[in-house]
């Protein structure tokens, strides 16, 4: 049994021909696929990236939806485990410092990140004496690390471990190379002293679809408004506007502060354009009415 | 009641003939240079008559030498109240009188000189019928062509942007060129028609009049492709110092006239001269023609009148310049027809220019 | 034999001779007259009977049907499907359509007349036109004149179309044949045509692969924040102007209240809103650990962190309208509704993460 009784040469030619261009095209494809993009993604990958997460922070595959979890509290931390820098903590420090920092402060800490650029004031530059706006000591950084810096883009970092916190508190005092002040001793014992006596709560956690239905359940909607007087001509939607009503706390402080709040998101808020021309007298008409109906 | 004349709107009914005349007079001119220039054959029939509507340039220089008594009366950087103005004190250096008047006498010298030369010239050769002259006007053509665009250029920013010394646009020149161009093509065509309706250029066919009309085509285009790309411009970049121009000119009555001039200077003759029989056809280019040297008066009266007021003022002091000016140059030009032969008969391409064929 | 013969072709010396011999042809009507001359001579269209080509109308149809698809293409795109207002200019403004439209005609009517007169009424390519193969063509590309007279359904005079060439005063007579049906293309040489695409699908990949990895010319920006611009402008996106009002909102001046309220069609609104738009940079859970920062190392806010908990309405429905730190102002993408909504889910998810024991089941 041979070949040659099932296809003609010619026949064999022509298939040969039909295979070779297909696996031509799916090489070139396959090449593009598996070797072309994933190393121009590979090549082009910042050097100091930060941890790679699973999808979903929860491993759930709706990551919305995990099953609830009641709250525990962690045992306070042994000051002596991280008042003084050790190895362990550092690297600690630095896999943190990877995930959380660099994006701003850059990969050395000199306040180079790709998103430097966008924060005003610039990132602090850890080698660099100046700034510190908490001093270069433990408790200041901490201090920093925990509370963020009010009027510039450092964030409040509350949500990392008290312990975790103290590692990149080492870590980023192991950047400031510079000669930095002696430390005081007395932040030193109150820092110390303020581990020993706090622990830390976990919340409870629900899903959202849960705390969703929650909402919705314990919402009560409030009563549209009566549209007479001076509500009746500038008030278009009664519904939303006693919502938005409710909601809203500035307006409650007077008639101008009601004119202010109204004209702030009118006609958002439920209101007709025509509520800013309305005059003082007829605010306080106004204020009277809403105050008396909500 | 009969609308006031007043000595604004005679000078500015004044200064839209003046570059009427100018218009067609330069644009004939310029199809005279460019057919030296390139070695045309199938325009040398076609030359006797481009040269006398050139002719006009001779009223136009005049009217401009007595435009200049407008200075004062239309041009608000030639009033006292121009200090006041920091943007048109700071152009002081090129609107001033003393230079405004000399750049004119230069402009007008240069015109006549040229006019003298590539129209005197041509008649010199039907005497002596000699290739000198072929060569000599051959030589002289570039320097117009540069003439042309230079002087237009300073027509462009002194009598026309200058109404407005604020606004500033760098391709108002090559607007008006166009236009002018286009205006002095028109004016040859109804020359070349009415001599060919009196038998007196027999041997004039379809294949010269094509190139004739193809002319005209392609500058109908060309104008409007110049007049757009400068609104496009300054409707993009919204300065308040360029858009106020347009802004006058575009509002209220002078909207319509906008929408007119866009069909009467663009769309019509664009459209009518599609067809390939339709360049070469007599009656068709005459129409044309017409319709493009009233379209290029509208485009000048657009461009001068809103300086007058809001709205347009039509009535019969625009009536009775018409009437003056379109009669001058018909009698300018029909005085030149009696004179010389129709055809350049000096000319050694004569021949050729008349066997020519597409 | 006559089945087989395309043509009598009779050679003349210059185009004049050619001119003159039409008509005398022409009143036999033996078959079609077609002539090959070096070039284009005048008249003969005229003399030949040849009508007006169609292509100035088909460039003038197809020229105004590219003026009506650019400018439709643009309005349904600028003014209806996705009004983007640039400049402060109305999205259907005419005017910025105009040189698109002018473009797009140019390009439909220079198509249409390079194609339509090569492909269609040319009919090109056409390789095996049996004048091609005729001693007479060598003649014509160098300085004669032919003129042929062409078999009309088959059938052709032979003996009377010379003769009448003759009469006319051709120089020489030739009878022109159909060529011999060309061999089909062998298997072999589909063969060799595969195996050289392959090779060279094969060494295209394999030099671009080198290429990419030796010369990364153009490396893809891995941070959308480190791009060239920043360096130029020292900023990412560009703020709006100072006092910029958009079109149909109203700009709010003081502390705000949310004036939807908590119920299911609201939050699944914010839901929608927020997985489409806030989940890529803030997380699933808006505790700022997305899928970018594992690809980009992006940092975005924790939503849970105790600043935000304490957050009122106002602040968060702020932030999405005018950004925050690296955060884009995203306001004016999205009705002021959906903001509002979003405000809500965001809540929602806030509690999720920080419930109260009564919360659990």
């Amino acid at each position: 049994m041979k070949i040659e009784d099932y296809a003609s040469p010619e026949e064999l030619k022509r298939l040969a021909a039909v295979f070779m261009t297909v696996v031509a095209g799916i090489s070139v494809v396959a090449l593009f696929e598996f070797i072309v993009v994933p190393s121009l993604r590979m090549a082009n990958r910042p050097e100091a990236g930060p941890e790679v997460l699973p999808q979903g922070a929860t491993g759930w595959l709706d990551p919305t939806e995990y099953p609830p979890m009641k709250g525990y509290r962690i045992p306070p931390v042994d000051p002596k485990t991280v008042m003084t820098s050790s190895p362990a903590l550092l690297k600690r420090g630095q896999e943190l410092f990877a995930k959380n920092c660099v994006q701003c402060h850059g990969p050395s800490g000199l306040g180079d990140g790709p998103a430097a650029s966008t924060a005003d004031p610039r990132p602090r530059n850890f080698s660099q004496p100046q700034g510190w706006k908490n001093g270069t000591g433990l408790a200041g950084i901490f201090k920093t690390i925990s509370t963020g810096i009010p009027g510039s883009a450092m964030a409040a970092f509350d949500y990392i471990p008290t312990k975790d916190r103290m590692a990149l508190v080492h870590y980023v005092q192991s950047l400031a190379t510079f000669k930095r002040p002696p430390e005081d001793p007395a932040a030193l014992a109150a820092l110390a002293k303020s581990f020993a006596t706090a622990g830390e709560w976990v919340p409870n956690k629900i899903p959202v679809s849960l705390a969703m239905t929650k909402f919705e359940e314990e919402y009560v909607m409030p009563e549209p408004l009566v549209l007479s007087g001076v509500a009746g001509r500038i008030i278009e939607d009664p519904v939303r506007a006693a919502v938005w009503l409710r909601n809203s706390t500035a307006w409650r402080q007077g008639p101008s502060a009601l004119a202010q709040a109204v004209a702030a998101q009118v006609p958002g808020n439920g209101f007709k354009i025509s509520a800013t021309r309305l005059s003082a007298n007829e605010w306080a008409a106004l204020f009277a009415q809403l105050r008396k109906s909500s | 009641m009969m609308p006031a004349l007043t000595i604004q709107r005679f000078w500015a009914n004044w200064l839209v003939w003046m570059l009427m005349l100018l218009s067609a007079g330069l644009g004939a001119l310029f199809v005279v240079a460019l057919e030296h220039l390139t070695d045309a054959r199938w325009s040398v029939p076609l030359r006797r008559t481009a040269e006398r509507v050139s002719g006009l340039v001779v009223p136009g220089s005049v009217a401009a030498l007595v435009a200049l008594f407008s200075l004062k009366v239309l041009y608000p950087w030639a009033r006292p109240e121009a200090v006041t103005m920091p943007l048109v004190m700071a152009k002081a250096g090129w609107l001033n009188i003393p230079f405004f008047i000399a750049r004119t006498l230069v402009c007008v010298a240069l015109w006549l000189l040229s006019w003298k030369v590539l129209a005197g010239g041509s008649l010199k050769q039907d005497e002596s019928r000699a290739l000198v002259w072929t060569l000599r006007l051959r030589r002289f053509s570039p320097f117009f062509l540069v003439v042309m665009g230079l002087t237009t250029l300073v027509v462009a920013f002194d009598w026309i942007s200058s109404l407005e010394p604020e606004w500033y646009s760098d391709v108002i020149g090559v607007y008006l060129f166009s236009g002018m161009f286009l205006a002095g093509l028109s004016a040859v065509v109804l020359a070349v028609s009415h001599l060919i309706e009196k038998g007196r250029l027999p041997q004039v066919r379809f294949d010269h009049l094509y190139n004739l009309g193809a002319w005209m085509f392609a500058f109908t285009v060309f104008w409007s492709y110049i007049a757009f790309a400068q609104y496009l411009l300054m409707w993009y970049a919204d300065l308040p110092e360029e858009v106020y121009w347009y802004q006058q000119r575009s509002h209220g009555p002078w909207r319509g006239l906008c929408l007119v001039l866009a069909l009467a200077h663009f769309v019509i003759p664009f459209f009518a001269l599609v067809p390939q029989d339709a360049k070469g056809d007599l009656k068709r280019l005459k129409r044309v023609a017409v319709l493009v040297l009233a379209a290029h008066f509208l485009d000048l009266y657009w461009l001068v009148f809103p300086v007058l007021g809001d709205r347009p003022l039509f009535s019969w002091p625009e009536l009775s310049f018409a009437c003056f000016f379109v009669g001058l140059a018909v009698l300018w030009v029909r005085r030149s027809m009696s004179q010389g032969a129709d055809m350049p008969v000096g000319d050694p391409f004569l021949e050729e220019g008349l066997a020519f064929k597409l | 034999m006559t089945e087989n013969i395309f043509g009598v072709v009779g050679l003349f010396e210059d185009p004049a001779a050619l001119l003159k011999a039409v008509p005398l042809v022409q009143s036999k009507r033996l078959g079609k007259l077609e002539a090959y001359t070096p070039y284009p001579v005048h008249g003969l269209p005229g003399v030949l009977g040849l009508s007006r080509s169609p292509l100035g109308g088909m460039v003038l149809v197809m020229g105004a049907l590219g003026t009506l698809t650019a400018f439709l293409f643009q309005w349904w795109m600028n003014s209806v499907d996705y009004p983007l207002v640039v400049g402060g200019k109305d999205p259907s403004s005419w005017q910025a359509f105009v040189p698109i439209m002018f473009e797009v005609t140019v390009l439909f009517a220079a198509f249409t007349a390079g194609l339509g007169m090569l492909l269609l009424l040319n009919r090109l390519p056409d390789l095996w036109h049996p004048f091609l193969l005729s001693k007479s063509c060598a003649e014509v590309t160098r300085d004669k004149f032919a003129l042929s007279i062409e078999a009309e359904s088959g059938s052709l005079d032979v003996a009377a179309a010379q003769a009448i060439l003759r009469q006319a005063g051709a120089l020489s007579v030739e009878v022109v044949a159909f060529p011999a049906p060309a061999s089909k293309v062998s298997l072999n040489a589909l063969l060799a045509l595969s195996a050289a695409g392959a090779l060279t699908c094969a060494l295209a990949g394999a030099g671009m692969y080198g290429a990419v990895k030796l010369f990364p010319v153009l490396p893809p920006m891995s941070h959308m924040l480190v791009q060239p611009r920043l360096d130029a402008q020292q900023r990412g996106m560009r703020p709006p102007v100072a006092g910029t009002v958009a079109r149909g909102r109203m700009p709010y001046l003081g502390a705000l209240g949310n004036p939807l309220p908590r119920t299911k069609a609201v939050l699944e609104l914010g839901r929608k809103v927020f997985s489409n738009n806030c989940l890529i940079c803030h997380g699933p859970l808006a505790n700022g650990t997305p899928i970018l920062t594992a690809a980009y190392g992006a940092k975005p806010a924790n939503l849970q962190a105790k600043k935000f908990l304490s957050y009122t309405d106002g602040e968060i429905y702020h932030a999405i309208m005018h950004g925050k730190n690296a955060m884009p102002a995203l306001g004016l993408g999205f009705t002021e509704d959906e903001r509002w909504a979003v405000v809500h889910y965001v809540r929602a998810l806030q509690r999720a993460q920080h419930a109260q024991d009564t919360d659990l089941p």
